[in-house]
């Protein structure tokens, strides 16, 4: 019996669990660049905003090439559904092994819905929240 | 009264009424205005003042304020207003309408 868990198959479980945490730092992004602000703003919270932009210009290098960020982003949530779903993908026969491959699995799939999510609130916010308001004011 | 002597009194007139007539514009410099909802907030928040006729938004970081005939703008409450926002104020300066 090998004791050593690094099989090939329970490597390829921690490739996809990293690439899934990849993710969720790039969709993060999506959401600091752009649902952050609105949410601030709104809430009354404009010279937080005002402050965290001076502190770190890298938010408004993010904001400015948004595009860029989503797509990016975007990409890495297919990369990671592909590693998440594609087929033929096992787990060791092995109990133990199966088990750390199972446990893996379930909690990169958690990531990737989670990160889903902020995709989608951070795209809400970048590209759908001012035609929308636009369009209710009329 | 001659007639040059008449015609510089009806100019002077017409410049006077043209200057009691137009409002003043102002530039505000901010940071970039990387955040587009936040922007259109603030430039509804700024046409909402009794004195503002007009507001054009630069993205890049600066806006255009025009006020109503006689109405002068201060500087501390639109400085609040582009805080309030989430954009740092760094300067506002009268400049030619």
């Amino acid at each position: 019996m090998n004791d050593n868990p690094t099989t090939p198959e329970t490597s390829g479980g921690l490739k996809e669990h990293g690439i899934t945490w990849l993710t969720l730092f790039a969709t993060t992004g999506t959401l600091v660049c752009c649902a952050l602000p609105i949410v601030l703003v709104t809430l009354g919270l404009g010279a937080t905003v005002a402050a965290m932009t001076s502190a770190f210009p890298f938010l408004i290098v993010l904001s400015k090439h948004k595009a860029w960020v989503f797509a990016f982003s975007g990409l890495m949530l297919l990369v990671s559904a592909w590693f998440l779903y594609r087929p033929g993908r096992s787990c060791p026969a092995d109990p133990r092994l199966g088990e750390a491959c199972n446990r893996v699995h379930r909690w990169s799939r958690r990531i990737y819905w989670f990160s889903v999510v902020l995709w989608g609130i951070g795209f809400f916010a970048a590209y759908l929240a001012l035609p929308l308001r636009l369009w209710l004011e009329g | 009264m001659g007639w040059r002597a008449m015609a510089s009194v009806v100019l002077l007139a017409a410049e006077a009424v043209a200057a009691a007539g137009s409002g003043h514009r102002y530039a505000i410099r901010t940071n970039p205005m990387t955040c587009d909802y936040c922007a259109y907030d603030l430039e509804q928040a700024l046409l909402r003042l009794p004195s503002v006729s007009g507001v054009e938004i630069d993205i890049d970081g600066v806006i255009y304020l025009t006020t109503t005939p006689g109405h002068v703008l201060g500087a501390d409450r639109i400085k609040a207003l582009v805080l309030d926002h989430g954009f740092d104020f760094h300067a506002m300066t009268e400049v030619n309408p």
